[in-house]
């Protein structure tokens, strides 16, 4: 075997591992804002319509997760039951956003308008890729998360116009801001651009930030609200995102609930 | 518009409107009515009326119509529309429709309506 056949050859191994990783970001994230917005069933949100609207799209959510652990669990990755209920929660991938909920509506609207948009940047920044099965996977799913972006921004603008409730969506903002950055605390785009056929320069934290930042703007605008204070150029993921096992107090919390059940009934069937 | 909701729903749906939904499953076909949603706006019942009715069925296209801009015939029009009058005379089962219908006619109509009747599963035949 030539040098050059065992330079391909390892690049491409941990070229595989960088898009299990990332594919195991996608699906933790996504299983957990699922999981999440299931929560508000139990809460009263403005009407039943919206509630009930709101579990179909937790429910894409779900469903986004499971083809993205199918896709990682393709890679060697753990399967989706044992990814949930058995892997070790600081081996989850997920951003902090993704399980961080306050059961308030204001909070859950702005968080999720935040969420999905800077998933779409991810999202987007994938969607040339070279890789059939994540290309297919990012082209499907893009389409219903383009729904749940009109939807939470629907919210997200009247909530902003309105009076009782214009203070609480500033506020949330505040709050979310840096979490939703922290989405686009991808795997090293380097590794990505041979793996994924893609320009490693669209996967970079910045290039991220910038999408991320171009598709907020005109929501914003609409709901008359301004950008949070802060110097633009600091706005990257930080060291807390909450990715590579470092997740706030609150993560162990949800992951407890999520496997109480299997836990009480390790050997139950639905 | 929540003027003629009934009491009971009215503190429960409070700031909102009744809107009819209406959903096309292929293109070219018609919409059907399949249901109701509360909403504050328009926009919002578009989004609601996606997520209740078209999650998992195919669809193409929706319709929602605030409920007040509905003409509906009076009450009593349903005691006058049972049908006393044999109307067996209206139906057109006996026409050999395939010799009338040019051939890309009936093609034009099978495409956007689906298969057309054979006549076996009307209620009138027997």
């Amino acid at each position: 075997m030539t040098q050059t056949a065992l330079n391909t050859e390892a690049a491409s191994a941990s070229g595989k591992q960088v898009l299990l990783d990332f594919a195991l970001q996608l699906a933790d994230d996504e299983f957990l804002v699922g999981h999440t917005l299931c929560e508000l069933f139990d809460y009263s949100g403005p009407s039943l319509e919206s509630i009930v609207a709101i579990l179909s799209l937790a429910q894409d959510e779900l469903g986004h997760a499971a083809v993205f652990y199918e896709l990682a669990h393709s890679l060697g990755g753990p399967t989706e039951d044992w990814a949930i209920y058995h892997r070790p929660p600081e081996d989850f991938q997920s951003a902090n956003i993704a399980h961080n909920r306050v059961l308030d509506w204001p909070m859950t609207v702005v968080r999720m308008a935040l969420y999905e948009h800077a998933d779409a940047a991810r999202l987007d920044a994938l969607n040339p890729t070279t890789h059939e099965k994540l290309g297919d996977l990012v082209y499907r799913v893009a389409k219903e998360e383009r729904f749940h972006r009109q939807h939470w921004e629907a919210w997200f603008v009247r909530l902003a116009h309105l009076p009782d409730s214009r203070q609480n969506v500033v506020r949330a903002l505040a709050e979310y801001w840096q979490q939703a950055i922290d989405v686009l605390d991808v795997p090293d785009a380097a590794e990505l651009e041979a793996e994924l056929g893609l320009d490693a320069g669209a996967l970079s934290p910045p290039a991220l930030v910038d999408r991320f930042l171009s598709g907020v703007r005109p929501l914003f605008d609409r709901a008359d609200v301004q950008l949070p204070a802060g110097n633009p150029s600091t706005w990257l993921p930080g060291a807390h995102s909450g990715r590579r096992g470092a997740h706030d107090a609150a993560f162990n919390e949800v992951i407890g609930e999520v496997r109480a059940v299997h836990e009480r009934y390790p050997e139950g069937r639905w | 518009m929540t003027d003629q909701a009934p009491q009971s729903e009215r503190s429960l749906h409070e700031g909102t409107a009744l809107y009819y939904v209406f959903v096309q499953s292929k293109k070219g076909g018609r919409h059907t009515h399949v249901g109701d949603v509360w909403a504050p706006d328009s926009d919002l019942a578009l989004l609601f009326a996606k997520e209740h009715y078209a999650r998992r069925e195919p669809c193409v296209s929706i319709w929602v119509v605030p409920h007040d801009r509905v003409v509906a015939s009076p009450p009593e029009w349903e005691e006058w529309f049972q049908m006393d009058q044999q109307k067996r005379y209206r139906l057109p089962n006996e026409y050999p429709a395939d010799k009338y219908i040019p051939r890309s006619s009936a093609q034009f109509i099978q495409e956007a309506y689906g298969k057309p009747s054979d006549g076996s599963d009307g209620a009138d035949n027997g």
